[in-house]
């Protein structure tokens, strides 16, 4: 069964009258067995996925992503668990005053917004390592993201 | 005659700006029609939004009249209780960056389906994904239109019949003629004017108290009649699973939101699409601390007789009547104008929010039930498709907005929203995206089981299980997220296990190299790229090997 996917997008360009982007390899096609696979796409048919997925480049980007990801969202998320025990759970103690007239829980709630800001731009300065590690292993896979493709038509 | 009678009344004033508001508006869906032809441009004005533009319009979808208004309300009402909604809100930015908005624009084209079905059986993946936006976008939509006509009922004397219709026309009129790119602009703005009217009010409320924070609140404490209590919680979320459980469901809930996600297809690139909620967290972050000072100012200014009553019973008028009273007061030019101004504002977040919600809704009838499910992928003319589902859904919200009136309570409809949010399309979009055993029939029995969880759990709760005041509800959850998060996550791994087939394995590593590397994404319009990056693109390509 075809199906209208991503692929799609240059028969789309194309009846749009735009030119039709290249895809950036020509790499070896994986195949499997009629009826194995749930579907297939047409332009993706250049890229071995299977190959770059088991490049060492590859796998330190996911594994960095990975760790990255799983440290950040238990920090985020453990902080919002932890804010909203200790207003449900001792919403006396974070009534009273903790400077001046403010008191302990819009410390607290203050603090979780700060964290959030903290975490937003530690995620941006790590992204910009992958960006890297993603070019170095799409390179060495011989793989490229042409520019042009970024803006196709 | 109580000072704060303004609801209700005739304001010319208010309705003079709102035309003008409409104005502007049309003027910008004018000139989007002229560069919306293309079925890319009409989902996604061209790919070619850039990062902090997407950012500002993320913000504007997220703050809606019920968030604009509603948590400056709810904590005139509750105090620091009705500022703990917002706070799970601005962290739930966290959620959407770390895990989805690189992989949503590298793997995706035009909707949350089409990634969540990117690598499984593509017909019944797609239309459960779709199934599910729907339904939380037509909730969402409802909601917004219940509280629009209200408001501009409350703020500008308009009836409420009259006032959805309003709405319903224009949403309608920008996603038809602009589509994505009318609504982006719309969305820009209209948060642009927020996070301005944010600012100045704040600022004008501390210049009240002398910039003194702790003068501001021993002023709303002392108002409030609940002294001390009224700056710590435990006025509105009364038990600690009630507060745990509300912060979980929109801390997830957000992250399986149709309407904001898609945003994600606008920008150029992944890096674009990360740039984006960075700019919107620092948005909200900045407009959930102004927010305090907002609800604590209406507290502390609004005093004297029916001021309460004025403020409304959801407390959704606080914000409006503080900008009239810093104006000057009812009957005064300066309280008229501050009026005024903060109703178009308000009035600005109704059309964008809503035709948002309209634009997610139509994608998902024509782009994924209709073009790929029922006629598995053909070639047809998916933006005529679009502008037909459009046109019908604003028909249908309408007309379901118009049946459930004016006293409908909001806050289920938007709770609902969340919760469907949360429990059937969040489990199964991480699980797609991030667990290489994920199949199809873990992906339709997540979602049938967060929203069969969801709908029981919100059945059982006190706003809609029957008696006085609820009172005697099997639950106490209003955002029942602890329950049903869990149960949409176990119902994947149920799925997924006892069905172990082989079709979904191989399509993951494209999954995953394409969302981690940007490999084979979607590309955008040239023409549409944000310039510095349509330079960029130009300079690399004249360096490239011939």
């Amino acid at each position: 069964m075809r199906t209208r996917q991503t692929g799609d997008h240059d028969a789309e360009r194309e009846r749009e009258g735009g030119p039709v982007s290249v895809s950036p390899s020509s790499g070896p096609t994986t195949t499997a067995p009629p009826g194995e696979l749930a579907e297939e796409r047409p332009a993706e048919r250049g890229h071995d996925w299977a190959r770059l997925a088991a490049t060492p480049e590859f796998q330190a980007l996911h594994s960095s992503r990975r760790r990255f990801t799983a440290v950040g969202m238990a920090i985020e998320t453990g902080a919002l668990l932890v804010g909203m025990a200790l207003f449900g759970f001792a919403p006396d103690a974070m009534g009273e005053p903790a400077i001046g007239s403010i008191t302990w829980a819009l410390l607290v709630g203050t603090v979780l917004v700060l964290l959030t800001f903290v975490m937003a731009l530690a995620y941006s300065h790590k992204a910009k390592q992958w960006e890297e590690m993603a070019a170095a292993a799409l390179e060495h896979a011989g793989e490229r993201i042409e520019p042009a493709r970024r803006f196709a038509r | 005659m109580s000072p704060f009678a303004v609801t209700g009344e005739f304001n010319g004033l208010a309705v003079a700006i709102f035309a003008g508001v409409l104005g502007i508006t049309l003027l910008i869906t004018r000139w989007a029609a002229t560069r919306t032809k293309t079925t890319t441009e009409f989902y996604t004005a061209g790919r070619g939004i850039s990062g902090r533009k997407n950012g500002l319009a993320i913000a504007g979808d997220y703050l809606s009249a019920s968030t604009f208004l509603g948590y400056a309300g709810l904590m005139f009402l509750f105090g620091f209780d009705g500022w703990i909604i917002g706070l799970a809100a601005c962290m739930s930015f966290i959620v959407v960056l770390y895990l989805l908005a690189e992989r949503m624009r590298n793997a995706g084209k035009f909707t949350l389906a089409d990634v969540l079905s990117y690598r499984l059986k593509e017909k019944p993946a797609r239309a459960a994904a779709a199934s599910t936006s729907l339904l939380v976008t037509g909730i969402y939509l409802i909601a917004q239109l219940v509280g629009a006509g209200a408001l501009l009922q409350a703020l500008a004397g308009i009836d409420f019949a009259i006032a959805v219709v309003i709405c319903g026309v224009f949403m309608t009129v920008y996603i038809v003629f602009g589509g994505m790119l009318a609504t982006t602009w719309i969305q820009i703005i209209k948060a642009a004017m927020l996070m301005i009217a944010g600012v100045v009010i704040s600022v004008w409320v501390l210049a009240k108290f002398d910039f003194s924070p702790s003068q501001l609140l021993d002023k709303a404490s002392t108002e409030s009649g609940e002294g001390a209590k009224f700056l710590g919680p435990g006025l509105y979320l009364t038990t600690p699973a009630l507060v745990i459980s509300t912060g979980l469901t929109i801390f997830f809930g957000t992250a399986g939101l149709p309407h904001i996600l898609m945003r994600f297809f606008t920008v150029p690139d992944g890096k674009a699409a990360r740039q984006s909620v960075v700019w919107t967290i620092g948005f909200i972050g900045v407009f959930t601390l102004l927010v305090t000072i907002i609800g604590f100012g209406a507290r502390a200014l609004l005093v004297g007789d029916g001021a309460t009553e004025a403020v409304g019973k959801g407390g959704n008028l606080a914000a409006p009547l503080l900008a009239q009273f810093l104006g000057g007061g009812e009957g005064s030019a300066g309280g008229d104008i501050a009026l005024a101004l903060f109703s178009a504002a308000a009035f600005a977040t109704i059309l964008a929010v809503v035709s948002g919600l309209v634009l997610a809704s139509a994608s998902t009838i024509a782009h994924d039930l209709y073009a790929n499910v029922v006629r598995n992928g053909d070639d047809i003319d998916e933006t005529r498709v679009a502008r037909i589902a459009s046109v019908s859904i604003a028909v249908f919200a309408m007309v379901a907005t118009l049946l459930v009136g004016s006293g409908f309570n909001v806050t289920v409809l938007v709770s609902m929203a969340f919760v469907f949010a949360a429990s059937a399309n969040f489990p199964a979009l991480l699980l797609a995206l991030t667990w290489r055993r994920f199949n199809t029939a873990g992906a339709l029995t997540g979602v049938a089981f967060g929203v069969i969880a969801s709908v029981v759990m919100i059945v059982l709760s006190p706003p809609v299980w029957p008696g006085p005041d609820s009172q005697g509800s099997p639950s106490s959850l209003t955002f029942p997220g602890l329950v049903t998060i869990p149960i949409g996550f176990l119902g994947c791994w149920i799925g997924t296990m006892v069905t172990a087939t082989r079709e979904e394995k191989r399509t993951y590593d494209e999954l995953l190299v394409r969302s981690e590397t940007g490999l084979g994404s979607e590309g955008a319009d040239p023409r549409r790229a944000p310039r510095r990056r349509r330079a960029a693109a130009a300079a690399a390509a004249t360096m490239l090997p011939k």
